[in-house]
């Protein structure tokens, strides 16, 4: 369904993404692992042209896109089939719960006013914050943001979602709520995504395939059970080790 | 020293006749000058735009490095040579000197106040940040829909105690206009008192009159900040 091919991406003179390919299927829930720096939320940023990669194509669907050149019209078909999840949530502030889901469907997709309500509201319902349409950003829990952020995400049901940390910013306490409503959606819905995350019992549940980033390459990338037995690359173990066992240290 | 009362009850209903002068002027230079600035601290705030950052930055000090009276006077005795020997090259069917002086006045209070409020309106576009703007576009919107309808309102509720200044500073300043015999508040009331010397009690009566009239415009703006509170995110 997506499918990418040699990304490249610099800033400056450093080379961020070096050669990047991926294919997503449907239903996939992809996690991308990797240290930070590696490159992994630029990877996505570039899917949906937040960041205009260097280099590379695209093959969406039956389109094909050069992704350095797209046209404002490839552009659109992309961020139409997609919708992003942001690490620090990215709500309007001036909208409430409800308007931050309507806004994309009223003014992106020009579905009228009175139907984009009811997606609306069936969204809002879907991630346990139909109580809250009427709050702002401002008056909600960084975890009821979240909620919102991914309501607005599926209600323009998008082929794929990207979740960009979706969790990193929270407080420990509130990332469960979180990341139960995107387990949902994976296992009940069968939604499409592309998860870069920290959360490592995410991945080994809900993954259908796990990818592993470092300097701007995919070093390894496998089923997550073959992943996080047997991971091959020895930079790979490293970080396993770092992040599944970090809590063993005895000082 | 004894007040002359009579005279300050004749002046004050003298002065009524101006403000509708000063605000005019005041308010055909925000219509003019506010979607400008604003304009302007939107194309500024776009990556890679050195050449014109530095233009407008060196526009911005020249009329904030220059006093706004200085302003009047030169364009003043500068625009009209101009504007007629313009008029003159494409034999327009034109007079320059039918040219009431108050659109002088709104010209050269645009001129200062765009560079003003485009530094105003930066701030306030830094302050919503690019966050909403990239899901704006996530979400499908155009770039001129993220800002209409997301980032623009919020700037704008992030400016507003600024604004309420600067609108204040341009209906005080629109008082200079006397120089170039604009017949607002303050022109009137010089003419009257020049002719019988009562000077200390017109301008204590201009005086009250700008109190007033910027009092209202606080009010005004405190009624839309607290409209636009619910917006903003509770630090």
């Amino acid at each position: 369904m997506l499918e990418l091919t040699g990304v490249c991406k610099f800033f400056g003179k450093n080379e961020i993404l070096k050669g990047v390919n991926l294919k997503v299927d449907s239903g996939d829930v992809v996690v991308i692992l990797g240290p930070s720096g590696s490159g992994k939320t630029t990877l996505l940023r570039c899917i949906n042209f937040l960041e205009i990669a260097d280099k590379g194509t695209m093959v969406f669907g039956d389109k094909t896109i050069q992704l350095r050149r797209a046209k404002k019209s490839e552009v659109a078909f992309v961020r139409k089939k997609t919708s992003f999840v942001f690490q620090n949530y990215n709500l309007f502030n001036n909208k409430t719960a409800l308007e931050n889901v309507t806004e994309g469907l009223i003014y992106g997709r020009k579905i009228p006013a009175k139907e984009a309500r009811d997606i609306g509201v069936k969204a809002l319902e879907k991630v346990g914050m139909l109580d809250r349409s009427d709050f702002y950003p401002s008056q909600l829990s960084g975890g009821q943001q979240q909620r919102v952020g991914i309501a607005r995400a599926i209600a323009g049901n998008p082929d794929v979602i990207l979740f960009d940390e979706p969790t990193s910013a929270l407080d420990p306490e509130l990332i469960g709520e979180v990341l139960g409503i995107m387990k949902k959606l994976a296992a009940k819905e069968g939604t499409t995504m592309i998860v870069v995350t920290h959360e490592m019992s995410f991945a080994q549940s809900v993954a259908t395939k796990v990818i592993f980033m470092d300097s701007g390459v995919i070093l390894e990338e496998g089923e997550p059970r073959e992943f996080f037995v047997h991971p091959r690359h020895e930079r790979t173990k490293q970080f396993l080790r770092s992040i599944l066992y970090e809590t063993e240290y005895n000082i | 020293m004894v007040l002359d009362f009579g005279f300050m009850k004749s002046s004050f209903f003298l002065a009524l006749r101006g403000i509708p002068v000063t605000l005019f002027i005041t308010v055909m230079t925000l219509l003019i000058s506010i979607p400008i600035a604003f304009a302007i601290a939107v194309a500024r705030a776009g990556k890679k735009r050195k050449t014109l950052n530095l233009l407008f930055s060196v526009y911005v000090s020249a009329v904030r490095g220059t006093p706004v009276i200085v302003q009047i006077l030169i364009i003043y005795t500068m625009l009209p040579d101009l504007l007629k020997f313009i008029i003159e090259k494409l034999a327009l069917p034109f007079n320059v000197y039918a040219i009431n002086n108050i659109f002088y006045a709104i010209l050269i209070f645009s001129f200062s106040m765009i560079a003003f409020l485009s530094e105003v309106f930066r701030a306030g576009l830094r302050a919503v940040g690019r966050g909403q703007y990239e899901a704006a576009l996530a979400a499908g919107l155009s770039g001129f829909r993220a800002y209409t309808r997301i980032i623009a309102p919020q700037a704008f509720s992030a400016v507003l105690p600024v604004l309420c200044t600067s609108v204040n500073n341009l209906i005080k300043t629109s008082s200079l206009c006397f120089a170039i015999a604009v017949n607002e508040i303050t022109g009137i009331i010089r003419v009257a008192a020049s002719r019988n010397l009562h000077f200390v009690e017109g301008f204590l009566v201009i005086a009250a009159i700008y109190v007033i009239i910027c009092m209202a415009v606080e009010l005004c703006f405190k009624i839309l900040e607290n409209k636009a509170k619910v917006h903003r995110v509770s630090a």
